[in-house]
């Protein structure tokens, strides 16, 4: 899916706010590793779907009229196969239903269940003085109540970006704690870059969340995204 | 039995066994015995009772290895969690027995704990070492792996109460997430302070327990659960007692810091000596006692008749300031003791400064056995200006004042006293402490927490040799007086290769940061803050409330000074209508009113006269932050002046908050400085940021005296 596509249709609608299948599908196609997350509007399309993206799988419910989906019942996790896909499809769309009748209900996401890691987070944010700038950090707490993240300006280089890992005050959980093998800084380090370029080459994102982004010791994969375009 | 007593009989079963670190069932014994809370568990020894209890114990459990030569279990691959039946409990004992057999094959298993598993609430730190220097602290830090690294920890003199318990829970850099985030309720802080108190109880009734670790503790809205436990043991330790006698302190340090009589001992009449720049400072000081030079052929120096030995002198002396070598001194105490005089200063080097420890106790020992105070050794000496006591080879200082300072260097000594003489800075005393072998800031804290003529009191310390004992000291005096602290020196105060997680972060500046502040000591960062404190503080009046209000000519300056307000923990007044309406009346139409309260640059006298009369008068307005700068209708001296009468007026009715001026512009503003400094009114030069932390550290020290 291009862009240009899923910014056209966004404003058509009126949003300024890319849903998560849009975000991951722009960032995939831009070199971002993110968990691939397929839109499904019916249990047979969300069943094909699970079997082709691999278990355990995910299922997120997709409304412009639901921001909190975690709080209405509209998030299932842990779905090992497909009789478990099909129930959480149909419990999902109880929940919303139930919760907010009135919303409108695009759809149901399927998405591959990473394994457990690190939580970091990269995000973007359009300063007013500086333009666009990338900011990386660890994830949890560590972001909410230590404040612990550092920024760059776009465009940033792997200088910047392996300095930018390098600054964090808990940067010593990327060398691996407690006996845990040290975890991929190249494949953050790409990621950093490969943000970069996209907000570059797409001067319409106004914000972006990675949030949180899994580390392993080999790879690194953002499970949810947020894109947030400029108005027309 | 008593709780007590359960607690003594397992560390003497320890001491037999020779262990260095409880088992975990002890420990827990022990935590019971103080309710300190933990999950149910059990010990299993083989494969079968690990099937038989693991459904006793509950699900899901956590199984973990027990070994007295496992300190680490979870670095060692011991610990597995989220087991939820019996079958799955004796898996995970096999691959427990093969985890900890590739780390440490020699360890000798007891077994394996089974424990129920705690979910929810947040990872906390609870924990106790024995320090150095303060000995048993209680340690409350956020768990975690992640805030661990950061070191997210605060520390207390065990016992501690449930106020300081709750004081420490709210000034973790984490403590937010106490309060609930991503979702999750508050965590019961009240039964997270009862840990954090009984666990400073328990290693204040045992000092064998040197560290002990509840790593974690779970907080949730419904108590607190320390999941696991490790209490390491050392029977060298043994209970300090408080030998402090502060009435016989209090008598020697009155006789030492206002002597009737001085010694100087290996006084010369050849200049470029010591024993003749310290008769020289004592006359041209103006000491009015009896002095006696003590030389073994001399008979008279710079016309003050002198004696072989003090045993000679007919009349009462207080203190002997010796200016012989290092190797005479012990020697000479004897008669110094025997002569009844209350201090000997040692200014001679060549003791523990230079590695030479055996000396130093020798004149220790000789000191004690003569029942006589040690100032030093390798010092400048002391000064006492109310009693015109320049007992030091520096220069004689005058200005008396009332801050009273220390230092442990001779070179931070001089520092003091060029500052003091350059800035003005009355002082009573100067003092220097060197390898304080004997007196120390306790002894001087005791002295000028009751002497009439200190009012703040300034140290610099690169180490406290007891420093529970100034803890405790230091407490008391902070209510009534300022102690300003800085200390050098920010690394290893716990050398000590730690064992506990509690133990590692403790080894370091943390301590001292928290149990100063603890004490009510404000730590000033810089020698220069030190002395810029110390003289501040002296002629801030202590403030009546916590609304400060930024009066500025210069737009420019009051962002600066509001941005140090922020820095230095102050508060600006929300601007009242009324007086908002009232400051309107006398600032041009494109001023700001509100805090700060911006006249604008081009105003005349009048407008500054007018706008701090107002501000002067307000009751409302605790304490006042001035921000001058120089234009040609308000030239500085001018300014200067109007500021001198509106307080001096304001005086006169009774009205005395804390100003503070930050006067900017070119050199003339130094001597509007001066003028004002002068009146006791707190002017900096150059300075923005400067004057707003002065006023912050009287606010610190109100705060902790509890007068604001």
């Amino acid at each position: 899916m291009k862009i240009k596509t899923v910014v056209k249709k966004a404003r058509a609608e009126g949003r300024s706010l890319l849903s998560e299948v849009e975000a991951k599908e722009i960032l995939h196609s831009a070199g971002v590793p993110v968990e691939r997350t397929v839109l499904t509007t019916t249990v047979k399309d969300a069943l094909a779907q699970a079997d082709w993206i691999g278990y355990p799988v995910v299922l997120k419910i997709v409304s412009p009229d639901i921001s909190h989906k975690s709080d209405i019942g509209g998030v299932k996790i842990g779905l090992k196969d497909r009789t478990a896909v099909r129930v959480a499809f149909n419990e999902i769309l109880a929940n919303a239903k139930k919760a907010a009748p009135k919303a409108s209900i695009t759809g149901i996401a399927v998405q591959h269940m990473a394994p457990p890691g690190t939580e970091v987070i990269i995000g973007v944010t359009t300063d007013a003085q500086f333009g666009p700038v990338v900011m990386f950090g660890l994830g949890g707490i560590m972001v909410e109540v230590m404040k612990d993240v550092v920024f760059r300006v776009v465009p940033v280089t792997e200088r910047d970006a392996r300095q930018m890992i390098s600054e964090i005050k808990g940067k010593a959980i990327l060398d691996g704690v407690r006996g845990q093998p040290p975890l991929d800084k190249t494949a953050i380090t790409n990621a950093i870059l490969k943000v970069s370029e996209f907000v570059l080459n797409n001067p319409e994102v106004l914000e972006l969340d990675l949030n949180p982004m899994l580390v392993y010791p080999k790879g690194a994969v953002a499970v949810d995204a947020r894109i947030v375009i400029a108005e027309e | 039995m008593s709780n007590q007593d359960r607690v003594r009989s397992i560390l003497d079963k320890a001491r037999a066994q020779g262990r260095a670190s409880l088992a975990t069932l002890d420990a827990l014994d022990v935590a019971a015995a103080y309710n300190i809370p933990c999950p149910p568990t059990s010990l299993a020894r083989n494969v079968d009772e690990v099937s038989d209890l693991a459904d006793q114990v509950g699900y899901p459990l956590v199984l973990k290895i027990e070994s007295a030569d496992i300190l680490h279990k979870t670095d060692a691959g011991g610990v597995i969690t989220g087991i939820n039946s019996a079958a799955q409990a004796v898996e995970a004992y096999g691959q427990l027995l093969r985890n900890v057999g590739a780390h440490h094959s020699n360890a000798v298993i007891d077994g394996v704990v089974l424990q129920k598993m705690c979910s929810g609430g947040q990872e906390v730190i609870i924990g106790a070492v024995t320090d150095p220097v303060f000995g048993k602290l209680v340690a409350f830090g956020a768990g975690g792996i992640l805030v661990e690294l950061l070191g997210d920890v605060t520390f207390r003199l065990a016992p501690t109460d449930q106020a300081q318990a709750q004081a420490m829970i709210s000034e973790i850099k984490a403590a937010k997430i106490l309060d609930g985030v991503r979702g999750q309720p508050a965590a019961d802080k009240a039964a997270l302070a009862e840990v954090i108190c009984s666990v400073s109880q328990l290693v204040s009734d045992f000092p064998e327990i040197s560290e002990l670790d509840l790593n974690p503790v779970f907080a949730s809205s419904d108590g607190a659960t320390a999941v696991d436990l490790r209490i390491l043991l050392d029977f060298s330790l043994t209970r300090a007692a408080s030998q402090r006698d502060e009435t016989a302190i209090r008598a020697a340090m009155e006789r030492i810091m206002r002597p009737a009589g001085v010694a100087v001992i290996g006084a010369s009449a050849e200049d470029g000596k010591i024993g003749n720049s310290v008769m020289r400072n004592l006359i041209d000081g103006g000491y009015k006692g009896g002095l006696y030079p003590i030389h073994p052929k001399a008979t008279e120096i710079l016309g003050h008749k002198c004696y072989a030995s003090v045993a000679d002198v007919p009349a009462e002396i207080d203190i002997a300031i010796f200016c012989i070598p290092a190797r005479f001194v012990a020697g000479v105490l004897a008669e110094v003791g025997a002569k009844g005089i209350a201090g000997a200063i040692l200014i001679p080097s060549g003791f523990a400064e230079i590695g030479e420890h055996e000396l130093q106790a020798e004149v220790v020992a000789a000191a004690r056995a003569n029942n006589v105070r040690l100032m030093g050794p390798n010092i400048y000496g002391f000064y006492y200006t109310h009693h015109n006591l320049c007992a030091t080879f520096c220069t004689p200082y005058d200005q008396k004042g009332a801050v009273a300072l220390s230092s442990q260097s001779g070179g931070v000594g001089m520092a003091i006293i060029g500052f003091s003489r350059s800035a003005k800075m009355g002082v009573s005393a100067i003092v220097g402490l060197g390898n304080k072998s004997d007196i120390d800031e306790d002894d001087l804290l005791i002295f000028f927490e009751q002497d009439p003529n200190t009012s703040v009191i300034a140290m610099h310390v690169e180490d406290l040799k007891d420093g529970r004992g100034f803890a405790e000291v230091a407490q008391r005096v902070t209510k009534t007086k300022p102690v300003v602290v800085l200390k050098a020196g920010r690394t290893a105060s716990g050398a000590k290769a730690a064992s506990s997680h509690t133990g590692a972060l403790a080894g370091d500046d943390r301590v001292y940061e928290a149990i100063l502040k603890q004490s009510g000591v404000i730590r000033a960062r810089s020698l220069n803050e030190m002395l810029e404190f110390a003289r501040g503080l002296t002629i801030l009046p202590t403030p009546k409330g916590e609304n400060v209000l930024i009066l500025t000519g210069a737009g420019g300056s009051g962002v600066l000074l509001a941005d140090a307000c922020i820095d230095n923990d102050l508060t600006l007044m929300t601007m009242p209508p009324d007086l908002d309406e009232a400051y309107k009346a006398f600032i041009p139409p494109f001023g700001a009113s509100g805090n700060p309260v911006d006249i604008t640059g081009g105003e005349p006298p009048s407008t500054y006269a007018a706008t701090i009369d107002l501000s002067l008068n307000d009751e409302r307005v605790h304490a006042l932050i001035l921000g001058y700068w120089h234009t040609i209708i308000t030239p500085p001296m001018v300014f200067a002046e109007l500021l001198g009468n509106a307080v001096e007026k304001a005086r006169s009715k009774g009205i005395d908050k804390p100003i503070v001026a930050s006067l900017v512009g070119d050199v003339e503003i130094e001597e509007a400085c001066r003028y004002l400094l002068d009146r006791n009114i707190l002017a900096y030069p150059y300075e923005a940021e400067k004057p707003v932390a002065v006023l912050g550290a009287k606010y610190k020290w109100a705060r902790g005296a509890g007068l604001v």
